[in-house]
């Protein structure tokens, strides 16, 4: 077990610590692809500022930058927003007992979940385990505050010097964040995700040439099973073998 | 135009749908099951959505990369792909080296 002395302003600076370095390097670089997505999709400072503050995970970030930028109707927007949000749950439902001190439901628990991210979730799960209990929750929001901080960083420096960027750095930028996305979710150790990340690859975009809002959600929602009912066959086929 | 459909109200909408699945997650923390059918089916379509999503902002661009050539555009992506997967699904080189590669291009093509 990682030695804290107990004290919450330790635990909370080690999570600083160890937020400072190749997480935060992360979330500030894919921030600024963000930032430039941001502001040529028409958003102004504070309101792309607010989208990380409260959307908070790259996915659902680059979808309304996206969606916002195509004009997509609202329903379709809200129907992609709440599937892709789903993402969440999962990761709340098993980061929440790790971080609490104490077990059951507390209210404060909903800003712990606020302040999840893939980064944080995996931080928490794996680093913070090995922690005492009672420090967990100050590592926690240490780690995860810091992030904040650094994506809060990268999407003003990015949006407010887009301008005056070289030529070449802006679409490089606009490639970046996009391209770590679709690589971040391919890192993924379940098939079926896989299978669904590719299948969607090809289907959704020429479906949405077709009918924006019907090709986003017919599509996400074909390529997806396609690729859950596909793994789900390689997964009962060695069983029939045996 | 519908108050929904500003960039004000879609931002509502994208806050309330990530907050809502956020506040259920930590509600239900410890008394549901994650690791299921429907779960992993949500995950599909996610996976799919999103990745489709990103590809339409790479090929099919409405920012400042659609003045970048498509060939660029996919010798980068492809490249990116190729060093992602030789470091072993490692992130990173991936991504920055499929960055570097979309910049030297529009600086070559400048000369």
């Amino acid at each position: 077990m990682r030695e804290t002395s107990g004290t919450v302003r330790r635990a909370f600076f080690l999570g600083l610590r160890d937020s400072l370095g190749l997480p935060a390097i992360g979330i500030v670089a894919a921030l600024s692809g963000y930032g430039v997505m941001a502001r040529d999709a028409g958003l102004d400072l504070t309101m792309a500022m607010l989208s990380v503050a409260t959307i908070w995970t790259m996915p659902s970030l680059m979808a309304y930058a996206e969606l916002l930028a195509s004009g997509t109707a609202a329903w379709a927007f809200f129907i992609a927003l709440l599937v892709i949000s789903i993402r969440n749950l999962p990761m709340a439902v098993s980061a929440i007992p790790v971080i609490r001190a104490r077990p059951g439901f507390r209210w404060h628990q909903i800003m712990l979940a606020q302040l999840l991210s893939p980064t944080a979730w995996v931080q928490i799960t794996t680093v913070g385990r090995t922690l005492d209990p009672s420090d967990r929750m100050p590592y926690y929001l240490g780690f995860a505050l810091t992030l904040l901080a650094g994506g809060l960083f990268g999407t003003w420096i990015s949006h407010t010097w887009a301008s005056g960027l070289h030529p070449a750095l802006g679409p490089a930028l606009l490639l970046f964040t996009p391209l770590f996305v679709v690589l971040t979710m391919a890192t993924s150790p379940k098939r079926s995700s896989l299978l669904a990340l590719v299948t969607g690859c090809i289907l959704v975009p020429p479906l949405m040439l077709y009918d924006p809002e019907f090709g986003l959600i017919v599509g996400g929602i074909t390529a997806g099973t396609i690729g859950f009912v596909l793994s789900g066959r390689e997964r009962r086929g060695p069983e029939r073998k045996k | 135009m519908n108050l929904l459909e500003t960039p004000w109200g879609l931002l509502a909408i994208a806050f309330g749908c990530a907050f809502f699945w956020r506040a259920a997650g930590a509600v239900l923390s410890g008394r549901i099951e994650v690791d299921t059918p429907l779960f992993d089916w949500c995950i599909c379509v996610t996976q799919a959505i999103v990745g489709g999503l990103m590809v339409r902002a790479i090929f099919w661009p409405s920012s400042q990369l659609a003045t970048v050539p498509l060939t660029d555009r996919a010798a980068s992506v492809a490249i990116a792909l190729a060093v992602f997967l030789a470091c072993g699904k490692r992130i990173f080189p991936g991504v920055v080296t499929g960055s570097l590669i979309l910049a030297a291009s529009v600086v070559w093509r400048s000369l």
